[in-house]
């Protein structure tokens, strides 16, 4: 059986080369900065809606910000 | 809050987001008052049995909503985003399953020495609010501190 995949988070660097500060981004996807925070650390795993409302705010894609880890 | 400059809205809502945590550590002081009276006066009168059920509703409604009901819609719908629901669920799952392993072991407990009614529900409460605040305290905090 595959062993439980982690979620790997490059929201960060993204983001600092968007040169979006957290609550820029918190501003422009509507959420708190606290969110934006704690998703960057790999604390809070974020739902579909959000993950796809942070790469709409950074013009990205999902894959872009989030990856599987083994 | 800084007065007479404008905030961003991710300002205020931090702003906002840290009176909520510091709210929360009040509420729980309260809670420990509460079960410290508790111990040396069980409400008996009917004025003190109103009084502890409106605390008990303002700490279900506190840990149910997240409380700020006066502040603006867009606000709220930021303050209430998906890490706050998140914090809140995980704090009521915790308080649910200390309460009803609190009300088990009084049902148990109530074969080898017989517990009142007041005191079982006391216990019942106390466990289950309890243990959702102390969560829900633990979970805004650390977000607060940075993850």
């Amino acid at each position: 059986m595959a062993g439980e995949a982690k979620l790997g988070v490059r929201l960060k660097d993204v983001r600092t080369k968007a040169g979006l500060t957290q609550a820029e981004l918190a501003n422009l996807a509507r959420v708190s900065r606290k969110t934006i925070n704690t998703v960057e650390n790999g604390v809070f795993i974020p739902s579909t809606v959000l993950a796809l409302r942070l790469a709409s705010a950074l013009g990205t894609t999902v894959e872009a910000l989030f990856f599987l880890t083994d | 809050m800084a007065s007479g400059t404008t905030l961003d809205p991710a300002e205020r809502v931090d702003s906002c987001s840290r009176q909520r945590t510091v709210l929360l550590w009040l509420e729980l002081a309260a809670f420990a008052i509460w079960q410290v009276l508790f111990v040396f006066a069980h409400p008996t009168d009917w004025s003190q049995r109103v009084m502890t059920l409106i605390w008990v509703a303002v700490m279900l409604l506190f840990i149910g909503t997240g409380g700020g009901l006066m502040m603006r819609r867009d606000l709220r719908r930021v303050m209430n985003d998906e890490l706050a629901v998140a914090h809140r669920h995980e704090a009521q799952r915790w308080g649910f399953w200390a309460a009803m392993l609190a009300g088990a072991g009084l049902y148990g407990l109530d074969v080898f020495r017989p517990v009142s009614l007041p005191i079982a529900l006391h216990v019942v409460l106390s466990a289950g609010l309890g243990l959702a605040l102390i969560r829900y305290v633990w979970l805004e905090t650390r977000a607060e501190r940075g993850g």
